[in-house]
């Protein structure tokens, strides 16, 4: 070895150790690993248990997804027989008083929160710790995924930690789950017709429509199958030829307008014509007969003229087709 | 990466979570190297460099290497090892190329490897999952939040020389309640973002 | 120096934080708890003795121009075991010391007894410095721990069961409004910091004078 020149002597010297360093550790890796692991899943298992008793099992999918939030350390999916039930995410926020981990559960099929369990907090003992935010009620049970989280009278640093998580669950969920099968958004629009709406079906193969304002009919059912009427899916031009898509639900049986749903709205102005608006304007038409011709709206002139002209082709089109649309009712 | 997205990230490395009054990281040379504006000046851009060069590296090293292999543990020994290279690689280059900057930075270099907000740093961005952009942006934001540090406590130091301090404060006692004072104020950046 | 002196020197005389002011980071970063304390000085004291111990062994097989960079290797070795053996049998210190354990590698404590001590003296004085100086640099980790877990939440608990309320001594469930979280923050750790170097640091200086005059 004397007889190696310096520079080649120590980069040997190096390597050597390195690679004793490497076997060495590969060695203690093997043999903590397994306690690693099971630690993770030891300190999780029983909450995703508690939040989701009816699963049969759980799996830890995280891999399946890339570029999630960072804050994200571990998805898992429940399981009653093949069926998912609900997804569980394990989140770690933080702030300047430290980190808060959470297990933040939401159910697939309703898409709801189901809870949020608290698994390890740095955060100020006796304010933030884990007991004391696992004792604490932050209304998420059961809520919808825009939940505003109640925050804790005395602890408002560690609230803003739970808010954060729990705004990136929603968030993770709302891109990963709640779309295509898992999640109708068109079912959602129905419901706030009628709120017992579980399925809706497309009857207009069955009927003769003369008008291509009106886009679809449907005939929706509740969960045990029973009719509970039909929506419209209408549309008209309204301001500045903006487009107002609209869904009128109507009652067979008694012939009445149910409610109207201005779903969407292209091009109209927005704090005036927009969405949101024209459903705070045209919320319910309760008990309106359908042969009866609505008044519009005193005030909003703008867009009401889309509203009416859809009105009034869903009543002309409900009068004419009404005994088929009854018929089908088997 | 929108623009308020690399807005929000810098701001939060350099204010929010400041390596050294929020993470506690690189306290040895903020409290040895702050008793004169121009070491502290001249250290801070020497950190700027080295922690930025790093992280990258050890980011390149970690997502493409470590983590496909599944030897994430040996992580702490490559992002030390590349932090020594690193800091040697530098050195000699700066000698090289401009031996000016090197009688300005250059002694600083070797106190770098046992700064702990490089090793720190290098572990954050790896293995908290940001991606290049972010690992990039958050490891040099944060090293400008170091010299930004420095730089306020280092004149504040200098102030302080004058003042009547009990014997036993004078020094690293008084300095260190100082730097408490300052972390007061850079946390209440928190209700910024 | 006998192995007395040679063990007792890093409690007080040598310390490496009141003294010394070496490895400032932890000391400020996870003294929150009590806990924590005690985790990361027993990380400290089993690293510094076993890295003491492995580079007084081959101080003398390892040339001299390639000494640090095989002291860094054999530290960062020594940690990563730490850092998976305490992720394996002690997940909640591992999880709440978080980055502060890969980063006792950079601690200069361990570099600096390295240097310092192991590369020129035999394995067994290595080993009694390194245990004095981990219990010294731990002793300060709990001291400071202990005054920051008190005030700032008025009670210790340490591995879940073993609690002292102090509130509850006062007939309190909640925590009294005497006790702020502010001490666990960042910056109630570089005051409680402070003030304990300061206060040591008076305290050393009128001690040496008094046995200066005496010696006179």
């Amino acid at each position: 070895m004397s007889k190696l020149p310096k520079p080649l002597h120590y980069s040997l010297l190096l390597i050597i150790l390195g690679i004793i360093v490497g076997a060495l550790l590969s060695l203690v890796n093997m043999f903590t690993a397994p306690y690693i692991r099971e630690n993770k899943l030891k300190v999780v298992r029983p909450m995703l248990e508690e939040l989701v008793s009816n699963a049969d099992k759980f799996e830890v999918v995280t891999d399946q997804y890339k570029n999630i939030d960072k804050s994200i350390q571990d998805v898992y999916v429940a399981y009653v027989g093949e069926n998912q039930t609900a997804v569980l995410l394990y989140v770690v926020t933080s702030n300047q008083y430290g980190d808060i981990e959470s297990l933040i559960g939401i159910d697939i099929t309703t898409n709801k929160f189901i809870n949020i369990k608290f698994i390890a907090s740095s955060q100020t003992k006796g304010f933030g710790d884990v007991d004391t935010l696992n004792k604490h009620d932050f209304k998420i049970q059961g809520a919808d995924l825009d939940v505003e989280i109640d925050a804790y009278a005395k602890a408002s640093f560690s609230s803003k930690s739970v808010q954060d998580a729990i705004n990136i669950a929603a968030q993770f969920y709302r891109n990963n789950f709640k779309t295509g099968e898992q999640v109708d958004e068109f079912l959602e629009e129905i419901k706030t017709i009628l709120p017992d709406a579980v399925k809706y079906q497309s009857i207009k193969g069955n009927l003769t429509i003369d008008n291509n304002q009106i886009v679809d009919i449907y005939a929706v059912y509740d969960k045990d199958n029973n009719l509970l009427g039909v929506v419209y899916h209408g549309t008209a031009i309204g301001y500045e030829d903006g487009t107002v898509e609209t869904l009128v639900g109507i009652d067979i049986e008694n012939d009445k307008f149910i409610r109207l749903r201005v779903f969407k709205t292209v091009g109209q102005t927005r704090s005036i014509g927009g969405k949101d608006v024209l459903n705070n304007f045209y919320k319910d038409f309760g008990n309106v007969d359908v042969i009866e011709s609505v008044d519009t709206k005193a005030g909003a002139t703008y867009s009401s003229g889309a509203v009416k002209e859809v009105i009034d082709l869903v009543s002309a089109h409900y009068q004419a087709n009404k005994d088929e649309i009854k018929g089908l009712e088997g | 990466m929108t623009l308020g997205e690399i807005l929000t990230l810098a701001f939060s490395a350099i204010l929010l979570q400041n390596v050294v009054l929020s993470r506690f990281l690189g306290i040895c040379p903020f409290m040895g190297v702050s008793s004169k504006r121009d070491s502290a000046v001249g250290m801070g851009l020497a950190v700027i460099f080295v922690i930025t060069l790093s992280s990258v590296v050890s980011w390149v090293l970690y997502t493409y290497i470590l983590k496909p292999f599944d030897i994430v543990y040996m992580r702490t020994i490559v992002f030390i090892l590349v932090i020594a290279s690193l800091v040697q690689i530098i050195e000699m280059f700066i000698k090289k190329v401009s031996p000016t900057l090197y009688k300005s930075l250059g002694i600083y270099l070797p106190l770098i490897t046992t700064n702990c907000a490089v090793l720190g740093l290098a572990t954050i961005v790896a293995t908290d999952e940001y991606t290049f952009l972010s690992a990039l942006i958050y490891s040099f934001a944060s090293a400008v939040g170091f010299l930004f540090v420095m730089y306020i406590f280092s004149t504040l130091r200098e102030k302080m020389k004058n003042a009547p301090i009990p014997d036993g404060f004078k020094g690293v006692p008084i300095a260190m309640i100082t730097a408490g004072i300052m972390a007061m104020i850079f946390a209440r950046f928190a209700g910024v973002i | 120096m006998n192995q007395r002196e040679n063990f007792t020197k890093g409690l007080l005389k040598e310390n490496q934080i009141l003294v010394a002011l070496l490895g400032l980071c932890p000391t400020l970063a996870i003294t929150t708890s009590l806990e924590n304390a005690l985790g990361m000085g027993m990380a400290v004291i089993f690293c510094l003795t076993v890295t003491n111990l492995i580079i007084s062994s081959i101080r003398k097989i390892v040339p001299d121009e390639i000494r640090i960079p095989i002291y860094i290797v054999v530290i960062a070795t020594v940690v990563t075991i730490i850092d998976m053996a305490m992720a394996a049998f002690l997940p909640a210190i591992h999880k709440s010391l978080g980055i502060f354990i890969p980063l006792i590698t950079v601690n200069c404590i361990i570099l600096g007894r390295a240097e310092a001590f192991a590369s020129k003296n035999g394995p067994l004085s290595s080993v009694v410095d390194a245990l004095g100086m981990g219990i010294g640099y731990a002793s300060v980790h709990i001291v400071i721990s202990i005054i920051r877990e008190v005030i700032g939440s008025g009670k210790i608990t340490v591995w879940g069961s073993l609690v002292l309320d102090i509130n509850k001594l006062f007939g309190s469930n909640e925590t009294l409004p005497i006790f702020t979280n502010f001490f666990i923050q960042p910056a109630g750790a570089f005051i409680v910091l402070g003030l304990l170097l300061g206060i040591y640091s008076t305290i050393r200086t009128k001690r040496m004078k008094k046995t200066e005059v005496n010696k006179k």
